[in-house]
């Protein structure tokens, strides 16, 4: 009897000829025009919202003093601190299971960096780094980038 | 093999017919043979994620193109909406006054071509597929032949013309081969230059600006109906109107002599029925009254003519704004001539009628058709260039140009593919759609619209400038040849930057053509051939029209376009023979009775639509149907329609003496309403005057059974938003632009024409014609729906924000809604009408709403994909939704702007202030349905 249902199972899973593997086949971009899927904009076409010039880095707003960079201390430590480390060297203690290494906020990069760039990565992240725009509000970033700052113009404690 | 759970089992299905004559139903039929392969069917086979994902390409969210379609050779400016590199719906862009995104039934169904499974997909030569590399090495060959001969024997002909582009690439190549010919010829081109070069001594391109005109004239003249300038005439009729509502400016009327029913004719004041043969007399005795001629006898007017041409001099020539007078771009010359010779007497020029250079160079005598013709009778013609035109099909039958073509040795055809002449053709090359298309068309003032390629090639294909670059020798990408065009335009430093703000902007700046003052001859032109009228009896004037939704055939091949009810006879899949009731009565036909109609030698049959309106002694018959087959096919009375073509003359091609009989062979006509000639069953439309535009209260339901407690009220509360609709029925032309539109937002599935004989069509959004009014009806979202409570499953259920959602998942298809809704607007999907959407067409769908299975109810849902993207993008923007921040798709697309939507929660919103309104009333009130879709009544201005 057991047997049998089993039997009734294989033929119902043999109606739709699933006994093997899918066989899988490399994406081959040399396949015929024709719709499939996502497609690839034309060469050369302008679309509207491209209107707008590549967005400037915003202004920072809040004003970088003593205090902005005390508090920023504080959120460094919670936020920021476990991946770049705590004098911003990224080699915080995450970092040895990170497949890519955090920069150094002493890199030349992130020294000529506008407040406008920390401001955009902090919210909204970039390459492996998760955005925090949810977790910490603007003034919060504003704060971050303050003590960032004490932290460049400190100089690298690295060497 | 398991049978499909909803598909397979299902008998109606094989009663749907085989695909026929052109596939012109493949577009729906083609996948039913895929219906057997049981487990293999379902979504599409292959669904790719973007491997490099093209920069700035967010998924799920769409880019906007500016780009441009082209109608008769014309740009119409379009923004394309574009879901992971596919085109899915177009709007307009900026082609109407009185709302910049509207756009024509022929331009928003250009979305759906694109992907026209029919669309040959690549270059055949000689029988033989070939690819793109094969067809280059060919082309070049022949371009070196050709540079031997200096191009003897070679004729191109093309259609009309305007982009600078292929215009520089023609003269370059007449220059490299001198003794090349060119043919221009368009199955509907008319005289309109012509008239203005007899008139005023040059060819000219004659605009009107129906907004600033007092009174409006239209002899014979239809401009809200189909055209390239259909969607700014609109525009400006609509402007014109409202100011006219608002008290602005003074009341005048607009005054229609046609033979036959227009678009604009429904919307004027005083219509005369008249037939074209005497419209030169109109013209004659309106100069006579305005003192502008004098006649050697009176003119042979009818008392009832006499009182139309008074009326018509009275409105022209009364203070206050100038008129406007229209002499239709179909009558002969002469007489359009004498129409635009009095205009600029009356100083019409310069205030509502504009001269400006031609758009497109007038074929000079040697350049016509008939001049290629009588060249390949003569054997001279080596290699003919076709260059998308169908003069197989739609060339007078005396000319025999199908047999001609034989006679050339090499007939070349870029073209859609599924054309006659493509047939015939030995070279047959796919031409690329607008849309995957570089090029520079001329709008219709004379603006460089760009046009830029949204999608990729579906085909292997060339464009009309990429061949003549390779006839030329030097073959070049059409993108690399636009460039080359303007290169010279703008300093070479800047050019990068300006072009990239052209292709943003979807047009080059300041190229509009430069306008001109017409110099007026001491005479008014003479009136020779025009007043040739038809008065033996027995004969008829047979008058030859653009179908008003496949035009001369070029959209036969277009789904939406076929299945769109046209104006007035709701009729799809084919055409009418269009007879007024003196003929019927005659002949003893109905509507939709066979009739046969002779032109000479040739006679064609088909069923007879009979038009109250119709000047008597007139036949109407529309182009663009039932082309001749290729040998070996089946007879042409199994094809759609009937082939007006055959009847056409040569020489006078859109009028013709002929006679008509009862009797014939004529398949029945697919209407999609019942009845569209007379008045409303109910006083569905109502009409105010002007002085006070205020209905009487609505009746409210007293007696009689009803659904829902009338006396408890027990109402519904909206605490964040109550979404509203307002159709103004005073603004409504009837051209059908909101049906397409919602058809390509809303994954509307077209049917076929023998469901749409069982009633079965699927369109959300329908204009009802009833005699000369418009009533576009679509879902009223009741507040007290008939629809919720007949719902056994609760799959029609009242919303937060008051519509009246439909919860496809839930619905069982018993159609208890569908008996219980007394709007007749939820439509019943029988057979997955959806999935029979060939392959490639399924590409168009709009990825933001759901595609319906078969046995599920359907209908209007106000767009609730667009309300929701806007409460998410001001949820995010942390704001409330502002007012107008929603437009819904038919909203999107009127030329008129009949539509307005938002929220009734707040007072001052467009569509709240409209509801306010003393013209406001809602759709069979007395049904106690209280529908949140009102109307505005329709205003009688008092100058009937």
């Amino acid at each position: 009897m057991r047997r049998a249902a089993l039997l009734l199972c294989a033929l119902a899973v043999a109606g739709c000829d699933l006994s093997g593997p899918a066989p899988v086949r490399p994406y081959d971009p040399a396949r015929p025009p024709g719709v499939s899927g996502a497609m690839d904009p034309p060469d050369g076409a302008v679309a509207m919202e491209a209107a707008a010039p590549v967005n400037p880095y915003p202004a920072n707003p809040y004003p970088a003093d003593w205090d902005a960079a005390a508090r920023g201390a504080d959120l460094y430590r919670v936020f920021c601190a476990p991946c770049h480390g705590a004098a911003g060297h990224g080699d915080g203690p995450v970092r040895t299971i990170l497949s890519v290494a955090p920069p150094s906020f002493h890199d030349p990069r992130l020294r000529e960096a506008p407040d406008g760039h920390l401001l955009r990565v902090i919210e909204h992240g970039r390459g492996i780094m998760y955005g925090y725009g949810s977790r910490v509000t603007a003034p919060e970033r504003a704060d971050i980038v303050a003590f960032l700052r004490a932290l460049q113009a400190k100089g690298d404690t690295s060497r | 093999m398991r049978p499909h759970p909803i598909r397979d089992g299902f008998p109606a299905i094989d009663t749907l017919p085989e695909p026929t004559r052109r596939g012109v139903l493949k577009a729906m039929g083609a996948s039913i043979a895929l219906m057997a392969a049981g487990c293999d069917d379902g979504p599409p086979a292959e669904a790719v994620p973007y491997v490099r994902q093209p920069e700035n390409l967010v998924p799920g969210r769409p880019r906007f193109y500016a780009t441009a379609t082209v109608m008769d050779g014309y740009a119409q400016p379009v923004v394309a909406e574009v879901h992971m590199g596919r085109p899915t719906r177009l709007d307009g862009h900026g082609q109407s006054a009185a709302n910049p995104t509207a756009a024509s039934v022929f331009t928003q169904a250009e979305a759906l071509s694109l992907y026209d499974p029919d669309r040959l997909p690549e270059p055949v030569l000689d029988g033989e597929p070939v690819t793109r590399a094969a067809l280059d090495t060919r082309l070049a060959e022949l371009a070196d032949t050709l540079a031997g001969t200096k191009g003897a024997g070679l004729r191109l002909l093309t259609g009309p013309v305007t982009a600078p582009t292929t215009l520089r690439l023609m003269d370059d190549l007449r220059a490299r081969l001198p003794e090349m010919r060119v043919h221009r010829w368009a199955p509907l081109a008319d005289g309109r230059t012509e008239a203005a070069a007899r008139a005023f001594g040059r060819p000219l391109e004659i605009r009107a600006d129906i907004a600033a005109a007092g009174a409006v004239v239209c002899v014979g003249a239809d401009p809200l109906g189909p055209g390239p300038a259909q969607m700014e005439q609109a525009g400006a009729w609509a402007v014109r109107r409202r100011a006219m509502l608002a008290g602005e400016r003074r009341v005048r009327p607009v005054l229609v002599a046609e033979a036959a029913k227009t678009l604009t004719g429904a919307r004027a004041d005083h219509r005369l029925a008249v037939r074209e043969g005497r419209m030169p007399l109109l013209l004659d005795a309106l100069a006579e009254l305005l003192g502008l001629h004098t006649p050697d006898a009176p003119a042979d007017l009818t008392l009832i003519e006499r009182a139309w041409v008074a009326r018509a001099t009275e409105a022209l020539v009364a203070p206050g704004r100038p008129g406007l007078l229209l002499a239709g771009e179909r009558l002969p010359v002469a007489a359009q001539a004498r129409a635009l010779s009095i205009a600029a007497r009356l100083g019409q020029f310069g205030t509502t009628l504009r001269a400006v250079e031609p758009v497109t160079p007038p074929p000079s005598a040697d350049e016509g058709l008939q001049a290629l013709v009588d060249a390949m009778a003569a054997g001279t013609v080596e290699t003919l260039v076709m260059l998308d035109v169908d003069p197989v099909h739609a060339a007078p039958r005396a000319w025999g140009f199908g047999a001609l073509l034989e006679l050339v040795p090499l007939t070349i055809h870029l073209g859609r593919g599924p054309e006659a002449t493509s047939l015939a053709a030995r070279w047959r090359i796919p031409t690329l759609h607008a849309l995957e298309s570089w090029g520079d068309p001329r709008g219709i003032d004379g603006t460089v619209h760009t046009q830029q390629p949204t999608v990729r090639p579906l085909v292997q294909g060339l464009q009309a400038a990429e061949l003549l670059a390779a006839l030329a020798g030097e073959p070049r990408p059409a993108q690399a040849l636009v460039r080359e065009t303007w290169a010279g335009h703008w300093p070479a430093e800047r050019f990068e930057e300006a072009w990239t703000a052209a292709l943003r902007q979807g047009l080059i700046p300041d190229t509009a053509a430069a306008a001109v003052t017409p110099s007026i001859a001491a005479d008014l032109p003479p009136a020779d051939g025009g007043s040739a009228e038809v008065t033996e009896t027995g004969v008829v004037e047979v008058l030859f029209r653009p179908d008003p939704t496949v035009l001369d055939g070029r959209h036969a091949g277009n789904a939406w376009l076929q299945e769109l009810p046209k104006p007035f006879t709701a009729a799809t899949w084919g055409n009418l023979v269009w007879i007024g009731t003196d003929l019927a009565a005659e002949l003893g036909v109905a509507t939709g009775e066979a009739v046969t109609v002779r032109v000479g030698e040739a006679a064609v049959s088909g069923p007879a639509w009979v038009s109250p309106d119709q000047a008597p002694g007139t036949v109407v018959l529309h182009l663009g149907y039932g082309p001749p087959l290729p040998a070996g096919a089946a007879d042409a009375a199994d094809g759609l329609g009937h082939d007006a073509y055959a009847l056409r003359p040569a020489e006078a091609p859109w009028r013709a003496a002929g006679t008509i009989a009862a009797g014939g062979v004529a398949d029945p006509p697919a209407l999609a309403l019942a009845s569209t000639a007379g008045p409303p069953p109910a006083p569905l439309i109502r009409t105010v005057p002007l002085v006070e535009p205020v209905l009487s209260p609505e009746p409210r339901r007293t007696q009689g059974p009803g659904l829902y407690d009338r006396d408890g009220e027990e109402r519904w509360t909206y605490p964040v938003n109550a979404w509203a609709m307002t159709i103004d029925l005073d603004a409504c032309i009837g051209c059908n632009a909101c049906v397409i539109a919602c058809q390509a937002e809303n994954n509307v599935p077209t049917v076929g024409r023998e469901e749409v004989m069982r009633g079965r069509a699927m369109h959300w959004l329908r204009v009802e014609t009833y005699g000369d009014d418009f009533l576009p009806v679509l879902c009223m979202h009741c507040e007290k729906a008939p629809c919720e409570v007949g719902c056994p499953v609760h799959a029609t259920v009242h919303g937060p924000d008051g519509l009246n959602q439909m919860i496809y998942n839930r619905c069982i298809g018993t159609r208890t809604c569908a008996a219980y809704c007394p709007y007749e607007v939820r439509r019943f999907n029988y057979l997955d009408y959806a999935d029979r959407v060939a392959g490639e067409a399924g590409a168009q769908w709009n990825p933001d709403v759901t595609v319906r299975a078969r046995g599920v109810m359907e209908k209007c849902t106000f767009c609730v994909q667009r309300i929701s993207a806007a409460r998410i993008q001001a949820k995010m923007d942390g704001r409330p939704i502002a007012d107008g921040e929603i437009r819904t798709a038919c909203q999107s697309a009127c030329p008129t702007d009949v539509f307005s939507f938002g929220d009734l929660n707040d007072p001052d919103s467009a569509v709240a202030r409209a509801q306010r309104l003393g013209r406001s009333y809602g759709l069979l009130v007395e049904l106690g349905t209280e529908p949140r879709t009102r109307y505005l009544a329709k205003v009688d201005t008092g100058t009937a």
